[in-house]
């Protein structure tokens, strides 16, 4: 009977309320980026005070507007074809946004499906999808993501499908883990007992209880797609310019670090903030829906 | 010769069933090196409307049964008997009926149901997958059952957390009625739900069965609960039946040395009442090599010499009231239990 209690306490406190005390513990600061580069990636056209691609030549390398030398229309400077920093920053937002959602939503599909199939079905097939998983984890990603990025047309596509690609393995090793548990729970045994196909007792009985587990990683995933994209955006093989993105800025930047560090700086702060910012939005919703974190 | 429970006529038809679990060994090449006979030649059958209560320890292959008559694991020798049809060659739409016709409850209402369906989606689920009723119709049976184990129709779009233990041990117990099965079998229906609770589930399982006529297979090391619901009863010890009668025969008049130590450690009703007690010692030995006489033979307070080596069969000892064991000499041959 004892144990019964302890059960039915852990199970009620699965319940989700949404409530002030859900959001009691959500990181103000980093919640308030990301809610800033949502909307300058949706109103960029307004936020942004000039077109990213447009520069003139006269006015390149103006500093900051607080610096000796900025100017107010201006406010983060110029960089070497006299484009805007600022506003490039605002329109790089998109590109940052687009990529990591659509990279993990493949990302997550893939692994998901090869994660439900591994931990349902067991035995060869978990043995082969677990091995890929462990040459895909193994595979320096960066040096990959080169080699096709390069073999195919470079642009946001081909980033977005080369990144999606490249990190289903965690996806997928995570949602095994869980199956195998879920697939031991009595409501599952029933479902067979009935007769459910496989694919009935994948999509409607475990699915749902591993979900969870799907969102968590995805929010936290997210900054390291922006961080994957950035880099090959750096290495010249990401977004094509002149469209802005905030790894090829940083890029553009680096060759005239010593004349005018505002132009790799304010980018890459920007990466910075927003990583970090979703990496505390990952771990606040992860505490969020595991039952056994959120009573704290 | 025959008994009184097989002259009646017949829903479930349990064969001389074996389930032998292999034990693999090695890394690369998995040799099997023994077998674990978690069921070890069982043989009973359950007449329509009719409970059979199945008792013993932890381990004794209850529960490998009910698998094996819910076709979640492959019989290894036997055959099952569902209204006169084997059950193990069943195909299309032949086994979806089979299916149809066997509804389960489990222990542990918190595990049976998924968190993340709702009550409708859960007790429609049986009918959705074993029979081609439309979606209106399935709303409709699902208020049906749900009315039928006591709960109220309007929580149909609820989640299982939002009920009670007893709440969803009723809603387990309307999803295995959804289908109309024929058969439930019921896995320690009862086991995890406080006494009060308890004593309400039997009274709706009794009632239900007395309402819709379905057979029940109880399967409880709670003797108070199979002796109040079953009308027969079988004892299993080491995967096999030691002792098989009516439920007051043997709960009166139990005649297995180890359905009277089960029993006797049973609490009683009057702890005033003097009663004969019987103690066993030692573990139940392990499955993988039972020993090769009785299988109680080491832990049975009446040991005789003929059971370190013969194995007794289930016979009838007295008037429909079969036993294992060696005590009790029998006129019938081996194995009489097998006619049905």
């Amino acid at each position: 009977m004892a144990e019964s209690g302890v059960t039915t306490r852990l199970v009620r406190g699965r319940r989700l309320r949404w409530s002030w005390r859900t959001f009691r513990r959500l990181p103000l600061l980093p919640g308030l980026i990301l809610a800033l580069v949502v909307i300058c990636a949706l109103f960029a056209r307004w936020m942004a005070p000039e077109a990213p691609t447009f520069g003139k030549l006269s006015d390149a390398f103006i500093p900051p507007a607080w610096i000796e030398g900025g100017s107010s229309a201006h406010l983060l400077g110029t960089d070497s074809l006299g484009r805007d920093v600022y506003s490039r920053i605002i329109y790089g937002a998109r590109v940052s946004l687009v990529v990591s959602i659509f990279a993990i939503f493949i990302a997550g599909s893939i692994g998901t499906v090869m994660g439900l199939a591994s931990g349902y079905f067991g035995g060869r097939l978990d043995g082969l999808i677990m091995r890929l998983v462990d040459i895909a984890l193994a595979l320096p990603t960066i040096l990959i993501a080169l080699v096709l990025v390069a073999v195919l047309q470079p642009g946001i596509v081909t980033v977005i499908v080369v990144i999606g690609c490249l990190s289903w393995a965690n996806y997928a090793r995570q949602i095994r883990g869980e199956v195998l548990t879920v697939k031991e729970r009595d409501f599952v045994v029933l479902a067979r007992s009935i007769g459910s196909s496989p694919a009935r007792i994948m999509s409607r009985h475990i699915l749902p209880n591993v979900f969870n587990t799907i969102i968590v990683l995805a929010t936290l995933q997210v900054g390291s797609v922006i961080l994957l994209e950035a880099t090959l955006s750096f290495l010249g093989l990401g977004v094509p310019p002149p469209e802005p993105s905030w790894g090829q800025m940083v890029a553009e930047g680096r060759a005239f670090i010593v004349v005018a560090w505002w132009m790799a700086l304010f980018p890459g702060l920007a990466i910075m903030f927003t990583v970090l910012s979703m990496n505390l939005m990952g771990d606040w919703l992860r505490d969020l829906l595991d039952p056994r974190l959120r009573q704290l | 010769m025959m008994t009184a429970v097989t002259t009646e006529p017949v829903l479930l038809d349990v064969r001389h069933v074996r389930k032998y679990f292999p034990v693999n060994k090695g890394v690369l090449l998995r040799k099997p090196v023994g077998w674990i006979k978690a069921v070890d030649d069982v043989a009973f059958t359950i007449a329509p409307g009719q409970t059979f209560g199945l008792v013993g320890e932890s381990g004794c292959g209850k529960s490998t049964l009910a698998k094996l008559i819910l076709l979640l694991e492959p019989l290894t020798e036997g055959d099952i008997m569902f209204d006169e049809r084997s059950v193990t060659g069943l195909r299309g739409d032949a086994l979806k009926n089979y299916r149809a016709s066997v509804g389960a409850v489990f222990q542990d209402p918190f595990s049976s149901l998924s968190p993340r369906m709702r009550v409708k989606e859960i007790v429609g689920d049986p009918l959705a997958v074993t029979t081609d009723t439309p979606r209106s119709q399935i709303e409709a049976r699902v208020s049906e059952v749900l009315e039928q184990v006591g709960l109220n129709p309007s929580t149909a779009s609820n989640y299982p957390h939002e009920f009670s233990g007893g709440q969803r041990q009723r809603i387990a117990i309307a999803r295995a009625l959804s289908a109309s099965p024929r058969l439930v079998i019921l896995d320690e229906p009862v086991s995890a739900l406080d006494a009060s609770i308890r004593a309400q589930i039997i009274n709706l399982l009794k009632s239900l069965q007395q309402e819709l006529g379905v057979s029940y297979l109880l399967i409880a090391h709670d003797l108070g609960t199979v002796r109040f619901l079953s009308d027969v009863v079988g004892v299993m010890y080491l995967g096999q039946l030691v002792e098989k009668s009516t439920s007051r025969e043997v709960f009166t008049n139990p005649l297995h040395p180890y359905t009277r130590a089960l029993l006797s450690a049973a609490l009683p009703v009057r702890p005033d009442v003097q009663r004969e007690e019987v103690v066993i010692s030692g573990e139940v030995p392990s499955p993988l090599d039972p020993p090769s006489g009785c299988r109680f033979y080491a832990r049975c307070p009446a040991a005789m010499a003929i059971c370190e080596n013969v194995q007794p069969l289930l016979a009838e000892a007295e008037d429909g009231h079969e036993v294992a064991c060696h005590l009790y000499p029998t006129s019938s041959p081996a194995g009489a239990n097998a006619t049905p």
